[in-house]
């Protein structure tokens, strides 16, 4: 085997530890016994240790997420060589800035003295952060130089001075302008987006002279949530099947069902990716699992790429009203209403959005002819291959079972599901030996750790508007200048998707949920059919920049520049966005069902 | 920055502590005068109270209205008030030890970095569960809910018969309805709003442990005030503390009310049932002694207690 670097040795154990400990806790659960001290904390902070070396690993790899296209991508080499030393050492001096504003943090938190558990002391996971954003800081510095020891002296040399002025200045106010015209350059060179990211909130809150901590207390926030451990575990899952023979057996299965025409081949890759949304948390984790599979299934039906890119990318954010996803269960929390109730309140709605996606997407549109000949739909072939593809499709029963029979909480779900992938993959089918799983552990950590980076600045960047106020002067605006009912839901769907698509979609449900439910009552508009239509336009904030997720997680995938899969997506944006109006101004596609079975 | 006063909450927008925070900004606002500029962040918008206290030891927010959640974040000796079970009687003896503690208290949290304003509270913990339930004993089957950061308190109950299930807050309402716990420890505020009480309808009537809180701000943004403006915001957070306190005890009953119109069966312990709860707390403290609550803090408030038992009868 080959030698494990640090970075995926601390990530994959991380993991797998992630994995293991909520098991555990199922297990001995029923048996009264000690269990783990302090399970649920520990396995949140091992995802700051996974989401930080990740994001190292990312690095090394070179699948940070950055802009792409701009100077990095010009045609002259001179541009370009520029670009990149530009981008490169602006970003090592932001991951320094961040190093210190991380360091400031931990060091506000020494004297509090939590322990985790077993003695072991918050800060000392904590203390992760300014460490693993300082090895960012010269890796980043350090890239393109020639020999070795230039490298890691230029990168040490930059981290150190970022570090330097961002200590020296912590505090004071300093001008936004020059900032935000360094990054915009900075993004355009092509340096990584959570730098810039993370330099535009660090600008923002220099500011008004506020504590750069608060960037990194945003990202630790976020980091630890309790629901957030559910999304690297799912998306384990969702790799082991992907890198697995899974994919191809649910491709079989669904070209026996659908058949192998474009039209089938649209509405199949729709409906599974929604499916699949919906249990992996509204992640852009389905786009991981089933790109693979769907886009040469599309590819063959005559589906030009990059419209299959586009449907697959944004056909993963319709999940998101499908029980039992995180941020439906999430809203109900927020927003007081019983989880029962909105899970039966999201089912037409997400019926309705697939609907208005294919119709409205253009991808009912006639492609080119199929390149390959394809098999019609077939009964038996169909019964053969779901008893092929049988341990893949219980997973969804292992991952909502577990939770509804009350078994394990979302984590454990999680965990239970990614034990279940890996079981079924090595044990059942022997697809899955030492190598592949380190391999899928590796590149769940350099996801996650990549997503997670950018999460933390953009929460970082919402904190900012939360602390300067920003949410409720414009709720305060709205109640004044919005007359009427149908005013203020257009209002809303408008105000949304500018809000989905610079918020993460925990963080705006957090922040603005409270903030927006009361205007929202006062207007007539019941808490159920709100979260119908918060959680409807949210799902487009997945697509937009620049906190789009599925639209970082589909440029990873299929290797294209970040641009081109944003312009791809834009008709399924626009489809969307219609048939959030149609459920904002008919309510009964979300209260009908609810009151129907459950009586509300 | 200096000239500016922002403090966080859980509390939501509009609700009665809300208020009095705006009210306590405004009276130190035109204390301190020109340019002083305050915010209120309500509905835990600056994050849960663990993060609020994280959020004033960098400086980013100069004070906070936390429960005892928050507080011992910054000093631990305060869950002396909440922590131990059956042992106030009423809001009155509650009052009573507090009053007397306070200046001890507020000593601690000033050596910590913290400026008290004002107390508070948000009613008694009482038990929520699927089943209906009266004496210890009927408990002992269920699954209990417990903070998953605190495993002393789970320690106590297993050593005692009692199933916690570590979970966080934002998992007791998904784990009730599926099943994975039975019984919830709540203040009626919080069961209402929650709507754990639409699961868990079966509310036992006794004062657990009451629920306090208070207002505290940064001794660093307290040093940076001028003497006009610390005045004034001792005083309107005095005023704010009176109202919440007072306020906060009738919203229990209502509270209570709103639910039994809506299907919440309460249970009142008969004295013999009382007397088997009153021997469990007794086996209680010893373990809780010097492990949840500092032993030179736990014995205060059992002299406290005393003194106020004797002097009253
Ligand atoms: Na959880
Ligand atoms: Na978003």
């Amino acid at each position: 085997m080959r030698r494990l670097p640090f970075d995926e040795a601390i990530a994959s154990a991380a993991l797998v530890l992630m994995t293991l400990i909520p098991l555990i806790e199922i297990a001995l659960r029923p048996l009264h016994g000690r269990g783990i001290d302090n399970a649920p904390l520990l396995v949140q902070h091992l995802g700051l240790a996974l989401a930080m070396f990740g994001a190292i690993l990312a690095e090394r790899s070179g699948h940070l997420t950055t802009l792409g296209g701009g100077l990095a991508a010009s045609r002259s080499p001179r541009v370009q060589q520029a670009a990149r030393i530009f981008a490169n050492a602006s970003a090592a001096l932001l991951a320094g800035m961040l190093a210190a504003a991380s360091w400031a943090f931990v060091a506000s938190e020494l004297d509090a003295g939590r322990e985790l558990a077993y003695g072991l002391p918050v800060w000392a996971v904590q203390v992760l952060m300014p460490v693993g954003f300082a090895i960012l800081a010269v890796r980043l510095g350090a890239r393109g130089a020639g020999r070795a020891w230039v490298g890691v002296l230029t990168g040490t040399g930059l981290a150190a001075a970022g570090f330097l002025f961002a200590r020296h200045f912590d505090g004071s106010s300093l001008p936004l302008l020059p900032f935000v015209l360094w990054l915009l350059a900075v993004l355009l060179a092509g340096a990584p987006v959570f730098a810039a990211l993370g330099g535009l909130a660090l600008a923002l809150f220099w500011s008004e002279g506020q504590p750069l901590a608060s960037v990194p207390l945003s990202h630790y926030q976020i980091t630890v949530n309790p629901s957030l451990p559910a999304l690297p575990l799912f998306t384990l899952a969702g790799l082991v099947f992907a890198r697995s023979g899974a994919a191809a057996r649910l491709g079989a299965l669904f070209t026996a069902c659908f058949g192998g025409g474009p039209l089938g081949t649209v509405a199949a890759a729709a409906v599974l990716c929604s499916f699949f949304t919906a249990f992996t948390g509204g992640s852009g984790v389905t786009i991981l699992a089933l790109g693979g599979l769907l886009l040469p299934l599309l590819r063959d039906a005559g589906v030009p790429e990059r419209r299959g890119i586009s449907l697959v990318t944004s056909a993963s954010a319709l999940g998101v009203l499908l029980a039992p996803s995180v941020p439906l269960i999430m809203y109900a929390i927020i927003a007081r209403v019983p989880i029962n109730t909105m899970f039966l309140a999201g089912l037409l709605p997400a019926l309705v959005m697939v609907a208005f996606l294919l119709v409205f997407g253009g991808y009912l549109r006639r492609g080119e002819a199929a390149t390959v000949e394809r098999p019609k739909a077939d009964l038996r072939r169909a019964l053969a291959a779901a008893w092929a593809a049988r341990w893949e499709i219980l997973a969804p029963l292992v991952a909502i079972g577990s939770l509804a029979s009350g078994i394990a909480t979302p984590t454990e779900s999680a965990a239970l599901t990614a034990a279940y992938a890996i079981l079924t993959q090595a044990v059942a089918h022997r697809e899955l030996d030492w190598a592949l799983l380190r391999r899928c552990l590796a590149d769940c950590a350099q996801v996650i750790g990549g997503v997670m980076v950018i999460l933390g600045m953009a929460l970082g960047l919402t904190n900012y508007l939360v602390d300067a106020g920003i949410p409720d002067a414009a709720v305060e605006w709205a109640q004044a200048a919005l007359p009427g009912k149908f005013a203020f839901l257009l209002a809303l769907n408008l105000f949304l998707f500018a809000a989905g698509a610079l918020m993460e979609i925990y963080a705006a449900i957090v922040v603005l949920v409270p903030l927006l439910l009361p205007v929202a009552v006062s207007y007539g508009i019941d808490p159920v059919h709100f979260g119908v239509i918060f959680l409807a336009v949210m799902e487009m904030g997945f697509l937009c920049p620049p906190a789009g997720m599925n639209i970082f997680f589909a440029s990873a995938m299929f290797a294209k520049p970040i641009r081109e899969v944003a312009v791809s997506v834009l008709p399924a944006l626009l489809a969307i966005f219609l048939g959030a109006l149609v459920i904002s101004w008919v309510p009964e596609i979300a209260t009908w069902l609810p009151r129907v079975v459950g009586g509300g | 920055a200096p000239g500016q006063l922002r403090i966080g909450t859980l509390a939501p927008k509009n609700s009665l502590y809300h208020r009095q925070l705006m009210e306590v900004g405004e009276a130190w606002r035109s204390a301190q005068g020109e340019g002083a500029k305050y915010l209120v962040y309500p509905d835990g918008s600056q994050g849960g109270e663990t993060d609020m206290a994280r959020r004033m030891r960098i400086g980013q927010l100069q004070g906070a209205l936390l429960s005892v959640v928050g507080l011992r974040e910054i000093e631990p000796s305060i869950s002396a008030l909440q922590n131990m079970p059956l042992l106030f009687r009423s809001w009155d003896e509650v009052d009573y030890v507090r009053e007397k503690m306070r200046p001890a208290i507020e000593k601690k949290f000033l050596d910590k970095g913290f400026v008290v304003l004002a107390w508070g509270d948000a009613g008694w913990v009482r038990f929520f569960s699927k089943e209906p339930a009266v004496r210890p004993d009927d408990y002992r089957k269920m699954k209990f809910f417990a903070w998953a950061g605190e495993s002393e308190q789970q320690d106590i109950m297993k050593s005692l018969g009692y199933t916690p299930v570590p979970l966080e807050t934002s998992d007791i309402l998904p784990s009730i309805q599926t099943g994975m716990i039975s019984a919830v420890p709540a203040t009626p505020y919080f069961a209402l709003a929650s709507q754990v009480y639409a699961t868990a309808g079966h509310m036992l009537d006794i004062n657990w442990a009451p629920i306090v809180g208070a207002l505290v701000v940064t001794k660093k943004s307290w040093d940076e005030m001028s003497p006009a403006a610390r005045d004034a915001l001792k005083a309107a957070g005095t005023r704010a503390g009176l109202q919440m306190r007072t306020q906060a005890r009738k919203e229990v009953d209502e509270a209570v009310a709103a639910m039994k119109k809506r299907g919440l069966q309460v249970h009142t312990p008969n004295p013999e049932q009382m007397k088997e709860w009153n021997t469990l707390a007794e086996q209680l403290y010893p373990r809780i002694r010097g492990k949840m609550v500092p032993a030179e803090t736990f014995d205060e408030v059992m002299k406290l207690l005393k003194d106020y038992r004797a002097g009253k009868r």
